[in-house]
C-alpha cells in the first residue's frame, strides 16, 4: 500500500465520522490546552513578578571596590565601563553611581538627612521610576558638575512639604542643588530605594561629599552592567574580572581588586518559591492532562472496536495487518497534530482573553504551538498503537460470518 | 493433478475446523472435507444453515487456517502460509461476494469497488478507471457515486460483484450473494456472477438457493459439518 494511499484512507476514515473525530478532537485538544495555558500564564507571572520587584538590576551585575584586600586599586572608574561594554558578552546598558549615605540637606524650612546618587550612563534602567514633574538629568548632564538634582517622590514630600519642588533651589552638606524632576512611584522594588533620595550629576556629586579626598573624580561607588539575560551574569561576571584585571594588573593568583555583587542571590529564593507554585500547578495541568489522555484513548479505541467490521473486509480484500496500523496510526497521528494544534490555539485565545479580562500575564513562546503539535502527535501514536493492533487483529473470516 | 495436466484453481484435502465453546470443549465446524474448483467451473457448496458452508469458504478463501488438511492454490500448498502471505494471495488471486455485499458504509460505490487495487498498489488514476469499468460491467455507472446506503440491495450486490471482479481474480467466492434478494433480482445477480467463469475463472458459491443448480457444474452438499455429496448436478 502506498503511502499516499494510507494517508488518504486515514483522513477518510476521520472524515467519514466527523462527529467521533470532532469530539475526539476537542477532549484532546482541551487536554493540551490546559498544559499550554499553564506553562504560557507562569511564564507570564515569571516575568512580572521579577519585574516587579527587580526590574532591570534582576539581571545587573555590580561591581564595587574589594575593601577586604590590603593591595587595593581603588574604586572601578568611569574609563573602565567602556572596556567592560566591549568585553563582556551580552551588555544591554551601563551606569556609575556614587553614592553617599547620611547626607545633610536643607531647605529653608526643613532639615533632614538622606542618601545621594551621583549617576552617569543609562542610570535610568535601573532607577525604574517615571517622572512625576520636570525632566530627567540628561547623559551629557551627567558627566558635568552642574548642581542640579532629581528628587524621589517621597523626598519630595518631605523636603517640600506644602509647595512643589521643581524649581526649588536645596542644599546638600551646604552646597545648593536645583531641582529639576520629581521622580513619580517607583516600578518595582529595587526603584524604592530612590523615593527618598536625591539624584545628581556625577560630576557635580563630589562637591557634595564630605569624603571626596577619598574618591577620584573618575571613581565610582559602584558600576552597573545590565545584561540582556539575567541567565548569564556567571559568565559575565568572569569576563569583567578578567578584563579589570588585566586592566589593573591583577594576576589571578590574587584576590579580585573588586567585588561582583549578585543580585540574583535574592531573586533565587524568590525563584524557588514561584518554581514550587510552577510544580503543583504543572502537577495539576498534568492530572487534568492525563484525564483527557485517558478519555481520548477510550474514544479512540471505541472507534476502532466499532470498525472490526470494516477491518476485516479491508483484510478480505487483501489489506495486511500492517497496512491496517499503519491506516489507524497515520488517523491518530493526524488527529493528534491537529487537536495538539488547536489546543494550543485554544490556550493562547484563553489567555488571551483572560489577559484583557483579569490582567492575567501571559508569555507564550512561538514554540509553545509547536511543542502543543508534538504532544499531540506523541499522544496520538502512545494511544492509537493499541487500539491500531487490536483492529489490524480483527480475524478476516468476520466478514464472511455476518 | 486434475482435467489432464492442469491444476486445480482451488483444492482443499481433509480440512478441518475446529472452535473452542465458550463453556469448555471443542464444536466441530468442518470436518476432514475434501474440496476442488477448477478455472471456467461454476461450484456449489450447499445445505442448511450452520451445515459448514461458510467455515469452508474461509478455509478455501485463505480467510481462515484449517486445524487439519491441506489447502491448494493452483497446484501450491498454501495450507502453512502466514497471515501476511495469505493476505497477499488474497489479493492477487482472490475475489470475495457477500450476503450484504460487505461494502463499506460511507465510501461511495467507485471508491468501494476501487479499494482491493489500492491493496495492490495500483496508481489512483488506473484504479478509478478500473473500477468504473467494473461499475458499467455490471450496470451501474449512473450509480458510481453515490454511496452504498442509497442503493437497493440488488444494486448493492452487484456493486459487491464489481468490487470482486475489479482485479480480474482467479477464482471469486460468493457466500449467499442471492439470499437477501427478490427472485428477479437474484437472476440477474446470479447471470453476472455466472459470466466470471466465461472468463475462466473458478467461481464458488455457498447458497440455499435451489435456483443456482442449473448455473453449476458441481455442487458440493453439506450436512453438520461434512460433505455428503459431491458431484456434477443431475
Amino acid at each position: 500500500m502506498k503511502v499516499a494511499d494510507i494517508f488518504r484512507e486515514a483522513i477518510w476514515g476521520l472524515a467519514s465520522r466527523p462527529a467521533r473525530t470532532s469530539a475526539t478532537l476537542i477532549a484532546l485538544a482541551i487536554s493540551v490546552a490546559t498544559v499550554a495555558l499553564v506553562a504560557g500564564v507562569l511564564g507570564g507571572f515569571e516575568r512580572r513578578i521579577e519585574q516587579m520587584s527587580f526590574g532591570a538590576y534582576g539581571r545587573s551585575l555590580v561591581i564595587r571596590e574589594n575593601f577586604f584586600i590590603v593591595d587595593r586599586v581603588g574604586s572601578p572608574r568611569l574609563s573602565d565601563i567602556e572596556r567592560l561594554r566591549r568585553s563582556v558578552p551580552g551588555v544591554e546598558s551601563a551606569a556609575a553611581w556614587r553614592i553617599l549615605f547620611g547626607a545633610e540637606v536643607d531647605t529653608r524650612t526643613v532639615h533632614g538627612q538622606t542618601e545621594i546618587y551621583g549617576v552617569y550612563g543609562d542610570f535610568r534602567r535601573e532607577a525604574s521610576a517615571p517622572l512625576a514633574v520636570g525632566r530627567h538629568i540628561s547623559d551629557d548632564e551627567a558627566s558635568t558638575a552642574r548642581r542640579i538634582c532629581v528628587l524621589g517622590d517621597q523626598a519630595a514630600r518631605r523636603f517640600f512639604p506644602d509647595d512643589t519642588a521643581l524649581g526649588r533651589t536645596l542644599r546638600i552638606n551646604g552646597v545648593s542643588c536645583e531641582v529639576i524632576g520629581v521622580l513619580g512611584e517607583p516600578q518595582n522594588r529595587i526603584a524604592e530605594r530612590y523615593s527618598g533620595a536625591i539624584l545628581t550629576t556625577f560630576g557635580a556629586s563630589a562637591r557634595y561629599f564630605t569624603y571626596n579626598t577619598v574618591m577620584a573624580p573618575d571613581e565610582a561607588s559602584q558600576i552597573t552592567l545590565v545584561l540582556n539575560d539575567g541567565r548569564h551574569l556567571d559568565r559575565a561576571q568572569m569576563w569583567a574580572d578578567r578584563t579589570l584585571r588585566r586592566r589593573y594588573g591583577v594576576p589571578f593568583s590574587q584576590a579580585s581588586p573588586f567585588l561582583y555583587a549578585d543580585p540574583t542571590a535574592s531573586v533565587r529564593s524568590l525563584r524557588q518559591q514561584r518554581e514550587l507554585v510552577a510544580r503543583l500547578l504543572f502537577v495539576i495541568a498534568g492530572v487534568g492532562l492525563i484525564s483527557g489522555l485517558i478519555g481520548y484513548g477510550s474514544a479512540v479505541a471505541a472507534a476502532a472496536s466499532e470498525r472490526r467490521r470494516e477491518v476485516a473486509l479491508r483484510r478480505t480484500l487483501g489489506a495486511s495487518k500492517s497496512d491496517i496500523v499503519l491506516q489507524f496510526l497515520t488517523e491518530n497521528a493526524v488527529l493528534g497534530v491537529l487537536g495538539g494544534a488547536l489546543g494550543g490555539v485554544l490556550a493562547l485565545v484563553i489567555g488571551v482573553a483572560a489577559s484583557r479580562a483579569w490582567n492575567w500575564p501571559i508569555d507564550f513562546e512561538p514554540s509553545v504551538f509547536g511543542a502543543s503539535a508534538l504532544i499531540g502527535l506523541f499522544c496520538g501514536l502512545v494511544f492509537g498503537a493499541l487500539p491500531a493492533r487490536r483492529a489490524a487483529s480483527a480475524p478476516p473470516a468476520g466478514a464472511v460470518r455476518t | 493433478m486434475t482435467r489432464g495436466d492442469r491444476p486445480a484453481r482451488l483444492k482443499a484435502t481433509g480440512v478441518s475446523r475446529r472452535y473452542r465453546r465458550s463453556g469448555g470443549g471443542d464444536v466441530v465446524a468442518l470436518d476432514a472435507a475434501d474440496f476442488e474448483a477448477q478455472g471456467g467451473e461454476l461450484v456449489l457448496i450447499m445445505g442448511p444453515s450452520g451445515s459448514g458452508k461458510s467455515t469452508l469458504l474461509a478455509i478455501i478463501g485463505l480467510l481462515d487456517p484449517a486445524d487439519d488438511g491441506a489447502v491448494f492454490l493452483n497446484g501450491i500448498d498454501v495450507t502453512r502460509a502466514g497471515e501476511d502471505e495469505r493476505a497477499r494471495l488474497r489479493r492477487t488471486h482472490l475475489g470475495f461476494l457477500f450476503q450484504d455485499a460487505g461494502l463499506i458504509d460511507r465510501k461511495p460505490i467507485l471508491d468501494n469497488t476501487a479499494l482491493p487495487l489500492i491493496y495492490r498498489g495500483v496508481p489512483r488514476r488506473e484504479r478509478e478507471n478500473r473500477a468504473q469499468a467494473a461499475l458499467e460491467a455490471v450496470g451501474l455507472a449512473d450509480r458510481m457515486h453515490h454511496a452504498p446506503g442509497e442503493l437497493s440491495g440488488g444494486e448493492r450486490q452487484r456493486a459487491g460483484l464489481a468490487r470482486a471482479i475489479v482485479c480480474n481474480p482467479d477464482i471469486l467466492i460468493c457466500d449467499e450473494p442471492t439470499a437477501a434478494l427478490d427472485a428477479a433480482t437474484a437472476q440477474d445477480v446470479a447471470r453476472r456472477i455466472s459470466e466470471m467463469k466465461e472468463r475462466g475463472a473458478a467461481v464458488i458459491l455457498a447458497t440455499h438457493d435451489r435456483d443456482l443448480v442449473p448455473l453449476a457444474d458441481r455442487i458440493y452438499e453439506m450436512r453438520h459439518g461434512r460433505i455428503t455429496e459431491a458431484g456434477a448436478p443431475t
